[in-house]
């Protein structure tokens, strides 16, 4: 094995590979073993994406977040992911070649990274990504699809999506992104300052809805956002303040979430955009005054607000992805949004403010 | 350290970005991020420079007004809170010493010296998870400790 400069160890390509190789293999037994695969073709910005599934199992658990993207194309995929879970397959995972130690942060594995390989265990979904770049062929395999934590079901494959992405010069980005006729706002902010909210706020008021929590942006050569997932989340009592998701009330809500899990349904009549041109990154915060309002802010702010939850998941990419951030926050105006306590306002105020850009 | 001490950053863990003179750091390993203003800030991009301690501590002392020896002192405890933080590392003696140019500050009268701080936040080590309880059964697959 040859040393790297961050002091761990690369393995050749054999060890990966060989590993790879048993993954395809476990998911062509799998597939066989419940009566084929259940393809899937989605087109995300522009590539072809085939989602080979080993039997139904995951279908039902993880195609509604990504449904949206769904393409009748019939050219070749760039890229495939052979999908699955033990569970409902009768089909066990081949024996982990490497160490406990080997399970690094945000659970890439050490040793199985580099070399046009990347491999991820995400603990708390028991679910195993590994991606083979000369292939262009991943594997996603899911111990039991019960086990799937809520935020992989609302955000399904993210490790791999986020590697793909910094391979062509994107980010999957922590934040929402909704729009008008006049282009599109990204709402960047930590967990509690109202993105999901806001997005969905907007949404229910008609405006484009690209996403609530994560999406994809290219920052060159002009800033766009696409639409990754057709999910959002929303507490109970947030419900309330939304009718517009009012059935939702009625929906399961995953054991292991406080939030209810929404299927944005307009998607499928063309109603929801999967592209849009970014003009500003808006910062929710919530005020407790009554109204909402927009204030200047800063790139700083925007960068602070956007960047450590978007690359602390995603180690391997993290210096990539922070130079690709800062190019963006640098490139559009960066704005508080001061959220008031009338919901129905704001909106109104994103579409205000958009629609003075115009001129 | 002493005056001839250089470091860089603790890459590949650690990344940067400076925008409007404001420096991010991010630890991608503690999940702990960082931010540097004003003398910090000045600290920082001369260290990514390449500047030797004593210049580092030359350059502050010449770009602000303040008692030299206060300013050596606290630019050195603050190097030193730097490595601590594991943000960077010093380079070998034998290093090749490359140092790249940075623009110096032009002002008549150079701002009060303040003590350079590191602002650090600790919000997003609960989304890394970094210590999952887990066992490895024979199989090599981690799993969540039964109670």
């Amino acid at each position: 094995m040859a040393p790297r400069e961050d002091g761990m160890m690369l393995q050749s390509r054999a060890e990966p590979a060989a590993f790879f190789d048993a993954l395809a293999e476990m998911h062509a037994r799998a597939a066989a073993s419940v009566g084929g695969t259940v393809d899937r073709m989605l087109s995300l910005a522009g590539y072809s994406i085939r989602l080979s599934f080993a039997g139904p199992g995951l279908v039902d658990a993880l195609w509604p977040a990504l449904s949206h993207l769904e393409t009748s194309a019939c050219r070749p995929p760039d890229f495939t992911i052979l999908m699955g879970d033990s569970a409902s397959t009768g089909t066990a995972m081949p024996h982990a070649p490497w160490r406990p130690e080997d399970h690094r942060e945000a659970g890439e594995i050490r040793g199985y990274c580099g070399q046009g390989f990347f491999t991820v265990y995400q603990f708390h979904s028991d679910l195993l990504t590994m991606l083979d770049e000369t292939r262009a062929t991943a594997v996603y395999w899911a111990r039991n699809r019960s086990t799937l934590h809520v935020g992989e079901r609302a955000a399904p494959l993210r490790a791999l999506l986020n590697k793909w992405a910094a391979g062509i010069g994107w980010v999957l980005a922590h934040g929402g992104a909704v729009g008008t006729d006049d282009g599109a706002v990204l709402l960047a902010g930590p967990g509690g300052s109202g993105k999901s909210n806001t997005s969905l706020a907007c949404a229910a008021q008609g405006m484009r809805y690209l996403s609530d929590d994560y999406c994809l942006l290219s920052p060159d050569p002009s800033p766009t956002v696409h639409s990754v997932y057709a999910t959002g989340k929303l507490f109970p009592h947030d419900v309330a303040h939304l009718p517009y998701y009012d059935q939702a009330r009625h929906s399961h809500r995953p054991p292991d979430s406080d939030k209810l899990l929404i299927q944005l349904p307009e998607w499928r009549d063309g109603a929801r955009p999967l592209m849009m041109p970014l003009r500003a990154i808006l910062l929710p915060c919530v005020t407790g005054l009554r109204n909402t309002s927009i204030e200047e802010s800063s790139p700083a702010a925007a960068l602070r607000a956007l960047a450590p939850s978007t690359i602390i998941l995603s180690p391997s990419t993290g210096g990539e992805n922070l130079q690709r951030l800062g190019r963006l926050v640098r490139s559009l105006p960066c704005l508080a949004l001061k959220l008031g306590t009338e919901r129905m306002q704001i909106p109104h105020v994103i579409k205000h403010w958009l629609n003075g850009q115009k001129s | 350290m002493d005056d001839e001490t250089r470091w860089t950053l603790n890459a590949p863990q650690v990344v940067d970005e400076t925008i409007d003179g404001e420096v991010m750091i991010i630890h991608l390993v503690t999940g702990h991020y960082y931010s540097l203003l004003d003398v910090g800030a000045n600290v920082w991009q001369r260290l990514r420079a390449g500047q030797a301690q004593r210049k580092i501590v030359d350059g502050i002392a010449c770009g602000f007004t303040g008692e030299y020896s206060v300013i050596s002192d606290s630019v050195i405890q603050f190097l030193a809170q730097l490595q601590q933080e594991d943000l960077v590392r010093p380079l070998d003696a034998d290093a090749a010493a490359t140092e790249a140019v940075i623009e110096e500050s032009t002002t008549a009268v150079p701002p009060p010296f303040l003590p350079p701080v590191l602002n650090k936040y600790l919000d997003m080590q609960q989304l890394l998870a970094l210590d999952p309880i887990h066992e490895t059964d024979e199989r090599g697959w981690p799993h969540a400790k039964t109670e």
